[in-house]
């Protein structure tokens, strides 16, 4: 394991080499490996703006809870007695204990371990043990001593965001015209979309920032993944889900939108789903939505919600990961199998074999991804080699037109674009991810 | 129907365990039916698997022996970096027993406890997973083949991979 601490005065300056007027953008190596640069993305990025921490049906009953962390800090999320959703810090007000230990479940008091301090759904206190007794002066009985929430805490669609700074855009200005994907991955789901039940959590030995690109990356699929795409190629073509992903002449297009604050699409317009698949899933969702989100919804999306969320939408089938970093060299990832409520048990099984064989620790993709960010993290530590030159595809827009040919069917206006031959493997859609990332470090 | 005796039983583990850890894939395929069941539930809570595969998330959901040579496959072809190298493996399997249990078709089945160390031979890190199986096996001639085999993954959170040679 090559996790020597660097340590120099200051990180490197600048981390970035931002300078599209000369056609460069470079990031150092030390933004993998500098661990006062990790603190400062704990600091400034994961605990200082909005990130994902979970879907709305986590919480479709009265008394439902959650748990999860937010940077290093645990939250506990609930559905009060009337459904209403709240978020708070996991922390008990009296010595600070870790409150609800479980990851989930359905609770209408919460008591604390230590001393029996107690807490509704709502978030309010309920008891303090042995009150009366304990000598408390008028300034404590005067204090509030319910659940502290979090500054911020929002929905959209399906998706819930919360931040521990107050000091944040309103999350719809936040998300941008990102939020069009998120629609379209909502208007999949017409009852709403689901976690399927199953715990899969995995790590790798790599900075976190490996993932953000990866999940981008067009570029790696057909060089990293090519024993994926062989073994599909000798199975038997199945006519309710696909066959291997298309190549030569059927490949269609590639391209990118980067909607600033970090978050980016990567679309492809062919997937590996068959036309009974398409057809089974339009029938459901068809009605719900406009003519350009039904033809986009048979498109592969990579999207990335910076900084702790990605979604990918293979068609066949779809996953939620919550990125979750740990140190500069490892990062633990939360992966779920997302899935529209309501759907019939054979698509449901269908669904879960291609998204267990694709996107699982276990499966013929993800481990591939695993192993590569290792072995970069590892080749990264050649701090003496210099820039690498990971950022420079798709740079050159001379042959591109002067509209996004898209943009108006989507609805955007303000999104950076690029568009090609699927073998185009656009880099420039990390370009937002690292300025938004060297902005919020900047403080 | 507790046909096999324990010492075949036992003996069947441990040359499964032999043949994984020597890397004798062709010889381990061989112990398994043709429309064997190899499965690797994930955790549904703190102390519940998931139990119904064609609606929760599963780590492993192999089905037929043509699902186990795919994987065998990837392994010797050596197209995937994930196989460069691949770890050492020791496996560990306890001696069998028979536990009686309604809700399977043959009203029992038999249960060891395992623990596999692995080991890469490039950053010399080890790793060490543990759980147990659950087997089913059916008379073939004069042999008996695996027909089933269902691993509970104690330690389900995964470094980085995780494959049928793992556990």
């Amino acid at each position: 394991m090559n996790s020597s601490p660097r340590t120099s005065a200051a990180p490197a300056q600048p981390l970035l080499d931002d300078r599209p007027e000369d056609g460069v953008f470079r990031v150092h190596r030390s933004a993998f490996l500098d661990p006062r640069v990790f603190e400062m993305e704990q600091t400034r990025i994961f605990e200082g703006g909005w990130v994902f921490v979970g879907l709305a049906s986590q919480l479709s009953k009265p008394h439902d809870f959650v748990t999860t962390t937010i940077g290093r800090q645990p939250i506990l999320l609930m559905a009060d007695e009337h459904g209403h959703m709240g978020a708070f810090f996991n922390s008990c007000r009296h010595r600070g204990m870790l409150l609800q230990p479980a990851p989930h479940g359905n609770r209408r008091v919460h008591v604390c371990r230590y001393h029996s301090w107690a807490y509704d759904s709502a978030g309010l206190n309920q008891h303090i043990s042995e009150r009366e007794q304990g000598r408390y002066l008028p300034g404590f009985q005067a204090e509030d001593h319910g659940l502290v929430p979090l500054p911020r805490f929002a929905r959209y669609r399906d998706f819930l965001f919360a931040s521990i700074n107050p000091d944040v855009p309103e999350l719809e200005d936040y998300l941008g015209e990102a939020s069009h994907f998120l629609d379209l991955m909502s208007a999949q789901a017409p009852q709403g979309l689901e976690f399927l039940p199953g715990k899969v959590t995995y790590t790798f030995r790599g900075n976190w920032k490996l993932q953000i690109e990866n999940a981008l990356d067009m570029y790696h699929f057909s060089h990293v993944h090519v024993s994926y795409v062989e073994l599909l190629k000798k199975r038997p073509l199945l006519p309710e889900m696909g066959g291997p992903p298309p190549t030569g002449a059927a490949e269609g297009e590639q391209g990118s939108f980067s909607f600033g604050n970090g978050h980016a699409v990567m679309w492809r317009s062919r997937s590996r789903a068959s036309e009974t698949l398409l057809a089974q899933r339009r029938e459901r969702f068809a009605p719900h939505m406009s003519d350009a989100q039904l033809k986009w919804s048979g498109y592969g999306r990579n999207l990335t919600i910076f900084p702790n969320m990605q979604m990918v939408d293979n068609v066949t089938s779809m996953m939620l990961r919550v990125i979750h970093p740990l140190a500069p060299d490892l990062t633990e990832m939360r992966t779920y199998c997302l899935a529209p409520l309501g759907e019939s048990p054979e698509e449901r099984e269908a669904r879960l074999r291609d998204y267990e064989d694709f996107f699982n620790p276990s499966g013929f993709a993800t481990p591939d991804d695993n192993v590569v960010y290792e072995h970069s993290q590892d080749g990264l530590g050649a701090i003496g080699a210099g820039w690498t030159q990971g950022y420079a595809r798709g740079m050159d827009r001379s042959d591109l037109p002067a509209r996004n040919p898209y943009q108006d069917e989507l609805g955007l206006n303000e999104a950076a674009w690029t568009v090609g031959p699927r073998s185009l493997g656009d880099e420039t859609c990390f370009h937002d991810a690292y300025r938004t990332w060297a902005r919020l470090l900047a403080g | 129907m507790k046909s096999i005796s324990e010492l075949d039983a036992a003996a069947l583990l441990q040359r499964e365990a032999a043949l994984l850890d020597m890397q004798r894939w062709d010889d381990w395929l061989d112990l398994y039916e043709e429309d064997c069941l190899f499965w690797v539930p994930s955790w549904r809570d703190d102390h519940a698997l998931i139990d119904n595969p064609r609606a929760e998330v599963s780590f492993l959901y192999l089905r037929g022996k043509t699902a186990l040579a795919e994987r065998v496959r990837r392994v010797v072809q050596g197209k995937s970096i994930t196989t460069h190298p691949l770890p050492r493996t020791s496996h560990q399997v306890s001696l069998p027993i028979w536990l009686e249990d309604d809700r399977l078709p043959e009203s029992g089945a038999w249960h060891s406890q395992w623990v596999s160390h692995q080991y890469d031979p490039r950053t010399s890190e080890q790793k060490m997973l543990f759980g147990r199986y659950r087997h089913a096996f059916s008379q073939r001639s004069d042999t008996w083949k695996i027909r089933e085999k269902v691993v509970t993954l104690i330690n389900d959170r995964i470094a980085t991979v995780l494959d049928f040679y793992s556990v």
